[in-house]
């Protein structure tokens, strides 16, 4: 049920996104006041500030909103899939197979283009085994699906650490940005931002059927949802979000995992509210945090995923507190 | 034509043979009783109209038309299932979870239509829930609870409730008002039902047919007062079960 305490949530979040927006604009080595940000965003010179703002801000910024939102919103499905609180995007062994490809061309020494790919490769290689194994004998069941993907991923992390044991300190730095979440070099194109678009859309489409399938599959079957084939569409769409977001930044924890449940415990349970503003929450979240990383200890930079934890765990906790109150 | 037609049905759950060449129709304003021991098959049957559970033969038709036929929604709009386990204990409100009762019948993609809003709220009067709308599901008793489950089928008007312990966690009080609730409700919308019960004295006040399930995949269907006698459950519950005759109705209590 959408009431009108819910679109001002929804409202709020929008406002935060712009607010998240201007600060990672206005922070960096290059100081620029907010009236010349505006200047500069709406009547661009070809002055220092507007080559910073225009080929490394705004780009970045895009790429820490756009990974954030795709990993709340594979999160919130991931949740809904497994009906296990603990579940983000990361559970079923993806973050593990897209590792062992970026990792991989991190050691052969190949360039950022290959890393991606690879990344991407890897990660579809680990659904596909998922699926596969889960899916071998006609009937898979959630529970089955989840213990493949975490044995699946635990096999994954043994592959990264002979990866990190064995390749040279220089590559190993590399690897653990990689590992940690990193958007330091990332970009995003126009399919990344496609794949977001069509998963929001898609969501709202399926969001009444995702409110009934929480409260369980026979419930669900009895109201009218085709299980089976929910099930196929959320794992399918869960692993394609998650896969594009470590493809962008790496495997950049806790967005997936802490986002939808701020957004239960601030009252949007309703899928309908729950996606949009996951996407929005989870973007701003991570554009904020990748202010920060770039800002905290500069000239040197964080691995965003760090950050993402410092400032996560307290915010969760005070909501998670002000919730029980209640 | 009869709301729910089961042809020579046979259906297994493991090694429990539930029936075997189970004929029967369900007709408008009929009211049946699912009888027999724990783990004969009761649930697994329920679930079996509503195509959860897979049967061994025989088809199952829901107003003439082919169970395996009907798309999920469609059958949903018709069909409504108490289940026995209720509902989970994600957080959520009385009424958010009422309204989930509305699912197959809802038009729009994102928005709550009134006349849907309205049903659910009458879904909780009708359960003396409306007080409670706003709580929150996990903060209520197991009768309550019970009783949200009831709505959220009441809310879904189907022609056929299929009722998996309708009773369970209920006051007598309350029992008795179920009882009213749905008799209104079966004449209202020209439904019928069909519920699986362990309390025979319910089964025999309410139901005007009953089919008692004695395992190994027999049973025994008919009238009310055919099927209920002392010699016939005695068998079916391994257990003497005597009657006595008071107020103009039969009770029946194991000796």
């Amino acid at each position: 049920m959408i009431s009108s305490k819910h679109l001002l949530l929804l409202a709020m979040l929008i406002v935060l996104a712009m607010i998240s927006f201007l600060l990672s604009l206005l922070s960096g080595s290059v100081d620029l006041s907010l009236a010349q940000l505006f200047g500069e965003l709406f009547q661009p010179q070809n002055d220092l500030p507007a080559q910073v703002l225009r080929e490394i801000r705004i780009p970045r910024a895009l790429a820490a909103f756009t990974t954030g939102g795709l990993l709340a919103l594979a999160g919130v499905i991931m949740q809904v899939l497994l009906r296990n609180p603990l579940a983000d995007p990361y559970i079923l062994g993806i973050s593990g197979g897209a590792a062992v490809g970026a990792l991989s061309a991190i050691l052969l020494g190949l360039g950022l283009w290959w890393m991606s790919n690879a990344a991407f490769a890897g990660a579809l290689l680990s659904v596909v085994l998922v699926f596969g194994i889960a899916n071998k004998f006609g009937r898979w069941s959630v529970t089955r699906l989840l213990l493949t993907g975490v044995v699946i991923s635990a096999g994954w992390g043994a592959v990264i650490n002979i990866l990190l044991t064995t390749s040279s300190s220089n590559n190993v730095q590399s690897m653990l940005f990689w590992l940690m979440g990193d958007l330091s070099q990332s970009r995003v194109g126009f399919s990344h931002l496609a794949v977001l678009l069509v998963g929001v859309a898609g969501g709202l489409y399926v969001s009444r059927s995702l409110n009934v399938l929480v409260r369980g599959e026979l419930v669900a079957a009895s109201l009218g949802v085709n299980i089976k084939a929910m099930r196929l569409l959320l794992y399918l769409s869960a692993s394609l979000l998650t896969a594009t977001a470590v493809t962008i930044a790496g495997s950049v924890g806790f967005v997936g995992l802490v986002i939808p449940h701020m957004l239960r415990l601030l009252g949007a349970r309703d899928h309908r509210l729950l996606l949009p503003c996951s996407v929005l929450l989870g973007g701003s979240f991570l554009v904020v945090a990748d202010a920060l990383a770039r800002t905290i200890i500069s000239p040197q930079q964080l691995p965003v995923g760090v950050v993402t934890a410092i400032i996560g765990v307290p915010s969760f906790l005070v909501i998670l507190r002000s919730s029980i109150k209640k | 034509m009869a709301i729910l037609e089961l042809n020579s049905l046979s259906l297994r759950i493991g090694t429990t043979q539930v029936c075997t060449e189970l004929d029967m129709r369900l007709h408008e304003d009929q009211r049946w009783g699912l009888l027999g021991k724990n783990g004969v098959g009761k649930t697994t049957l329920l679930h079996a109209l509503i195509g959860l559970v897979p049967v061994q033969s025989g088809e199952i038709l829901i107003r003439g038309r082919i169970l395996g036929n009907i798309p999920r929604q469609e059958l949903a709009a018709g069909v409504g299932i108490l289940f026995q386990h209720g509902i989970s204990e994600l957080p959520a409100t009385v009424m958010e979870t009422v309204l989930l009762g509305r699912h197959p019948h809802v038009q729009s993609l994102l928005r709550d239509e009134p006349a849907d809003l309205k049903i659910a709220r009458d879904a909780l009067q009708d359960l003396k829930l409306s007080k409670l709308a706003e709580r929150q599901v996990d903060t209520l008793s197991g009768g309550e609870r019970q009783r949200l489950a009831l709505a959220m089928l009441i809310a879904q008007t189907p022609d056929l409730f299929l009722m998996d312990e309708p009773n369970n966690h209920l006051d007598l009080a309350f029992q008795v008002e179920l009882l009213c609730l749905l008799d209104r409700k079966l004449k209202q919308h020209a439904s019928a039902l069909l519920m699986a019960t362990h309390d025979i004295n319910l089964a025999a006040r309410f139901c005007e047919y009953i089919i008692l399930l004695m395992g190994n995949g027999e049973f025994i269907k008919g009238p009310t007062e055919e099927v209920l006698t002392p010699n016939n459950l005695s068998q079916a519950f391994d257990c003497e079960i005597g009657s006595i005759v008071g107020q103009g109705r039969t009770f029946f209590y194991p000796q």
